[in-house]
C-alpha cells in the first residue's frame, strides 16, 4: 500500500472504523514507515486524550478481582489433601476404639477408591495414547509436507504478520505461484475456545474473498493449514486470517489476526 | 518493590514477564479511564465491563509486544479499549442502516459533559474540552459520529448527506486542529 494512501486511511484506521481488509493493509504499512507510524501515533496520543473528555466514572470495585481472576493459570488438579485426610490427627490418636475403626474405615475406603480410580485413569490413559498416537501421524504428515514445500525451489514464501497493536503472532504461506495449493504456518496465535476458530481468506485481484481453510491452532500457538485454490495462486493478491465465530463465516467480519501480500504475478 | 512509582513502560515490561502485582498497578492507573469511555459509548455497565476485561486481557497477554516508539502506554490501551468497543457498537447495530433520526444525537457537544461541570474536573479533561470546543461544529460532529459512535466515514456521508470527500477532509481537519490545541503548551515562565 502506499504512503498516501495510508495517510488517507490513518483516521479510520485509529477509528477502528475501518475494513477489514484495508485495516491489514494500514497496519502492514505502519511496521515499515516510520513516519506513517509517527503520525500514527500523534493521532492516537489525540485521540487517547480526547477519551477523557467524557464524564469520568468509577468501575465497580469488585471488576479489579474478577480482571485480576481472570489472568490465573488453570486452577490445579491439587489444592490440597482430599477431606478425609485432613481429619485432624488429634483426633485419630484421641484413644477410643471407634474413632480408630472409623478412621481405619475410612482409610480403607480411600484406598478402595484410590485403585478404582487409578484402573479408570489408566484405561483412560490407554485411550488418550491411541489418539495421540494418531495424532503423531498426522503431525508427521504434516512435517513431510512442509519439508517438501521448504525443499522445493519453485515454492515460494509468503510472510504473514499481525496488525501492530496485536502483537507477536507470524506466518508464512508457502506455494508456488501457478500451482493450486500451499501450505500456511503460523506460530505465536492465542488457542481459541469453543466459541472461535481461525479463518483463512484468498483475497483475488478483483477484491473477492475466498474461503481457505480453517488454521488450527494448538496449545503452543503453532498451527498449520493446507489450503487448496480453484485457480492458480498467483492470482491472488493477498491471504490473511481473521477469528471467526465457530464454524466459521461466509464473509469476514471477525478481527484479523495475520495477514501477507501474495504479489507472485 | 513499589510499583507505584513505576513509569507505566516499566510496569507494562513487568507485565510481560507475568508480573501480576504490576499488572494490578497498571488497572489502577488506567482502569477507570477505560471504562467511562467504554460505558459512554456503549450506555451498559455490562459491557463497559467487558470491555475493561478484554482491554486488560489483551495487555497481559500481549504486554511484550508493546513498543514505546510508537505511543504511550495509556494511548496503547486506550487504542484497544476504544476498538473493542467499536466493534461491539457496529456489531450491535450490524444490519440497522443508520437513518436521518440519529442526526438528533450528533447535536455539537454530544457525548461531553455539561460545560457547566467544567469547574469540578481534573485540569486535563478541562484542556481537553477547551481544545475541542475550538473545533467548527462541523468538525465536532464528524468526530463524535466516528470517535464516540463508530460509524465510517461512508456511513456518516451518508448520515449527514454529505460526500464521502467532504467528510474525510473534515475528519482529518478535526484530527489536525485537535493534536495542535491538546499539544502540551511549554511551561510558562517563572512557574514553578
Amino acid at each position: 500500500m502506499r504512503h498516501a494512501q495510508v495517510e488517507h486511511l490513518l483516521p479510520e484506521y485509529l477509528h477502528g472504523t475501518l475494513g477489514l481488509w484495508h485495516r491489514l493493509s494500514v497496519a502492514f504499512h505502519l511496521k515499515r514507515c516510520a513516519p506513517c507510524r509517527e503520525e500514527a501515533r500523534q493521532i492516537a496520543e489525540a485521540l487517547a486524550l480526547l477519551s477523557q473528555a467524557v464524564e469520568q466514572v468509577d468501575p465497580p470495585p469488585a471488576l479489579a478481582q474478577r480482571v485480576l481472576a481472570r489472568l490465573e493459570p488453570p486452577p490445579g488438579a491439587l489444592r490440597g489433601l482430599p477431606f478425609p485426610l485432613r481429619i485432624p490427627t488429634t483426633w485419630l490418636l484421641s484413644g477410643t476404639m471407634s474413632k480408630i475403626i472409623v478412621a481405619l474405615g475410612l482409610v480403607i475406603l480411600l484406598v478402595a477408591g484410590g485403585m478404582t480410580a487409578w484402573g479408570m485413569y489408566l484405561s483412560k490413559r490407554m485411550g488418550n495414547l491411541e489418539a495421540g498416537n494418531r495424532e503423531i501421524q498426522e503431525a508427521l504428515q504434516d512435517q513431510r509436507q512442509l519439508v517438501y514445500q521448504v525443499a522445493n525451489p519453485e515454492v515460494k514464501e509468503i510472510p504473514l504478520e499481525a496488525p501492530p497493536e496485536d502483537g507477536q503472532a507470524r506466518g508464512v504461506f508457502m506455494a508456488q505461484p501457478e500451482g493450486r495449493w500451499g501450505t500456511l504456518v503460523a506460530i505465536g496465535l492465542m488457542p481459541l475456545g469453543a466459541e472461535g476458530t481461525y479463518q483463512v481468506w484468498l483475497v483475488a485481484f478483483d477484491g473477492s474473498h475466498w474461503r481457505a481453510g480453517f488454521l488450527l491452532v494448538d496449545d503452543t500457538g503453532w498451527g498449520q493449514v493446507d489450503i487448496r485454490t480453484e485457480i492458480p495462486v498467483k492470482e491472488f493478491r493477498a491471504i490473511w486470517v481473521s477469528v471467526e465465530p465457530a464454524g466459521g463465516s461466509r464473509y469476514p467480519r471477525g478481527r484479523p489476526v495475520l495477514g501477507g501480500e501474495i504479489q507472485l504475478r | 518493590m513499589p510499583y507505584a512509582e513505576l513509569t507505566a513502560e516499566g510496569l507494562v515490561a513487568l507485565v510481560a514477564i507475568g508480573q501480576k502485582e504490576a499488572m494490578e498497578e497498571v488497572y489502577a492507573r488506567y482502569a477507570r479511564p477505560i471504562y467511562s469511555l467504554a460505558l459512554h459509548m456503549l450506555h451498559s455497565r455490562e459491557a463497559a465491563e467487558e470491555v475493561v476485561q478484554d482491554t486488560f486481557l489483551a495487555l497481559w497477554q500481549k504486554a511484550s509486544s508493546y513498543r514505546q516508539e510508537r505511543g504511550s502506554v495509556g494511548a496503547w490501551l486506550m487504542t484497544i479499549a476504544h476498538h473493542r468497543a467499536v466493534d461491539r457498537l457496529r456489531r450491535d447495530r450490524r444490519g440497522r442502516v443508520p437513518s436521518g433520526d440519529l442526526l438528533s444525537l450528533v447535536e455539537p457537544g454530544l457525548g461531553f459533559p455539561d460545560p457547566a461541570q467544567a469547574a469540578t474536573q481534573n485540569e486535563e479533561r478541562h484542556h481537553v474540552r477547551q481544545g475541542l470546543a475550538k473545533l467548527p461544529e462541523e468538525q465536532q460532529e464528524v468526530l463524535t459520529l466516528a470517535y464516540f459512535l463508530g460509524y465510517s466515514q461512508r456511513e456518516i456521508a451518508r448520515l449527514l448527506n454529505q460526500p464521502l470527500g467532504t467528510v474525510k477532509t473534515r475528519t482529518r481537519l478535526a484530527l489536525k486542529r485537535l493534536r495542535e490545541a491538546l499539544r502540551p503548551s511549554p511551561p510558562k515562565e517563572g512557574a514553578s
